[in-house]
């Protein structure tokens, strides 16, 4: 816990970011949200308020019209393509379109994230097997992805976004086709890999996953801010709740 | 790190991924290589009967009259300074005479009424057996011309053009076969690779989301592009040995084989046919993802 506090705690930094989209569609306008390391926030809005859009500021998809955008400490704009790979790979993205690859297998879709970073075969394999299992989709494991209904689909893209452990997992609409006790196996997923130390941005319009939560809501009402409920996240004291309570599942 | 295990992998799922275009690009590349080295053995080997033919190179010099021991170190002397030779021989009347009647056998008797001398005496000159003798050897028959006492320069003239026109024809041959490999080969292999992008659009976009290094997704392009000219060419050659092979049967015997003493290529030739084929083909590759491929 001593080293945790030392490093530097924010993890995305927003500074008065506005997005335009040509001809004159103002998806963003005036942002400034910081969130920091270990974090879980939930971004809800109406549909078109400009959830996907922040989304994808943060993973340099799209480039700000104004402001800037800072992730890890680094400023997106003044990234070489190299460190952009880098921190891609560092960056789990549950889209809100899927983005699987229909011909390919589950095991396959969910390997893609592991292989840009070469991790070992055995590694894959054993990850995605677990994954698959936690959302309750072992016995889809060799299904090509084009099959699956889209509550599947969406399970297989979460898995995707989780499997090479990365420091944030940015996550669209992850529950839009899910029952409530599939949701359930969701959030325990994201809960579990926050408490191994990653930062989780959640837009969503399903208010069942944020009604009881102790977690910031941010609300975007067409590209605005509107509502920012911080005072729940403890910003100050440094310290990450969610660790504070499972301290013996760090290292799991 | 399991760079290079990943790396094979997504080569080998580009080539099923498009595996009808990926056979015709083989065959391609094959018949391309086949086709170059068809002429290019046939070129060597000519190049090689040139110089075992090379018996038939030989100028023959008639004197008006017989040269003394003297007058034949001046010929030599003037003879080696045009050119280098294999060997040159001082044929007397005497000698021809018999020569002659040994070439008649039988019916030598024709000769009995004839002066031993009536044929004139000559210098036999035999240069050295390269295919550039045989660029000049029109050359050499004039510079001969020119020496003192010489009455007439013989040589197998029409058979020396002939032949040397056939190789000029074989060299153009040889050219235009060649370009046609490096067109064919970087064509298709490019064609091939652009397919295979189109084919893998999503893929790709979706790789670039996950923050691949261009290395992931360009290598395996690049390895596609080299195993389709290595394996193509190794199967070109391949074809032209049983070619090869099945020929020397089929004409065991015959003069033809007695005549040339056809040979394959050693090894390094056809190691560099293939080398080149790989960097040909690798190199189409490379311009294709220049081209099609925006990271
Ligand atoms: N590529 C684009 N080009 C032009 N306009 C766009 C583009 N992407 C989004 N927009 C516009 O920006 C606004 C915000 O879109 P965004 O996708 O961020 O909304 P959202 O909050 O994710 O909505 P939903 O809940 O339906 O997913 C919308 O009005 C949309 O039409
Ligand atoms: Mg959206």
């Amino acid at each position: 816990m001593q080293q945790r506090i030392k490093k530097p705690k924010v993890m995305i930094d927003l500074i008065k970011v506005s997005k335009m989209y040509p001809p004159k569609v103002e998806a963003l306008a005036d942002i400034s949200i910081t969130v920091n390391k270990g974090e879980i926030l939930f971004l809800t809005g109406m549909s078109g308020a400009g959830k996907t859009s922040l989304l994808r500021l943060l993973c340099r998809r799209e480039k700000p019209t104004k402001g800037f955008v800072e992730v890890a400490g680094e400023d997106l704009s003044k990234l070489s393509s190299r460190k952009i790979q880098k921190m891609r790979q560092n960056i789990g993205i549950a889209h809100q379109d899927f983005k699987l690859l229909p011909n390919r297998t589950v095991a396959q879709n969910i390997a893609i994230s592991m292989e840009v970073s070469y991790k070992t075969p055995v590694h894959i394999r054993r990850r995605t097997k677990k994954l698959l299992s936690q959302l309750g989709l072992s016995n889809k494991i060799n299904t090509l992805a084009g099959e699956l209904s889209r509550g599947e689909q969406q399970r297989v893209t979460i898995a995707r976004a989780v499997a090479n452990e990365p420091e944030l997992i940015l996550a669209d609409e992850p529950t839009g086709n899910l029952d409530s006790e599939t949701t359930g196996l969701v959030m325990d997923l994201f809960n579990e890999c926050n408490q191994k130390g990653a930062t989780i941005v959640i837009a969503t319009h399903d208010e069942s996953i944020y009604k009881n939560t102790s977690h910031r809501i941010i609300e975007l009402s067409q590209g605005y801010m509107v509502k920012s409920d911080d005072a729940v996240w403890p910003i100050l004291s440094g310290i990450d709740p969610s660790q504070e309570e499972h301290p013996e599942s760090i290292g799991h | 790190m399991y760079f290079l295990f990943t790396i094979i992998k997504q080569t080998t799922r580009n080539f099923l991924l498009t595996w009808s275009s990926q056979i015709f690009t083989l065959l391609t590349v094959g018949l391309s290589v086949l086709i170059f080295s068809f002429f290019y053995l046939v070129y060597t080997n000519v190049i090689d009967g040139a110089q075992q033919l090379g018996d038939d190179l030989r100028l023959t010099v008639y004197l008006d009259e017989q040269p003394g021991k003297e007058l034949q170190e001046e010929y030599r002397y003037k003879i080696k300074k045009f050119d280098r030779v294999d060997k040159i021989v001082f044929v007397s009347s005497k000698v021809a005479y018999d020569r002659f009647a040994e070439q008649l056998g039988d019916d030598k008797d024709i000769l009995n009424d004839m002066p031993q001398d009536f044929l004139p005496p000559a210098i036999e000159v035999y240069p050295i057996k390269t295919l550039d003798t045989l660029v000049r050897i029109k050359q050499f028959s004039d510079y001969l011309q020119t020496l003192p006492g010489v009455l007439k320069v013989q040589y197998g003239r029409e058979w020396v053009e002939r032949f040397y026109s056939f190789i000029q024809l074989l060299r153009i041959i040889v050219i235009l076969s060649g370009s046609l490999l490096i067109l064919t080969t970087t064509f298709t292999v490019a064609h091939t690779i652009r397919l295979t992008i189109l084919g893998r659009k999503k893929e790709l976009e979706l790789l670039r989301l996950l923050g691949a290094s261009s290395t992931y997704i360009r290598l395996p392009f690049f390895l596609e592009g080299a195993l389709q000219g290595l394996l193509g060419s190794a199967s070109g050659i391949g074809a032209l040995y049983l070619l090869y092979n099945w020929m020397k049967l089929r004409l065991a015997g015959t003069t033809m084989v007695n005549l040339f003493s056809f040979s394959f290529f050693e090894p390094p030739i056809i190691l560099a046919i293939i080398i080149l084929s790989t960097v040909l083909c690798a190199s189409g590759s490379f311009s294709s993802t220049r081209k099609f491929l925006h990271i």
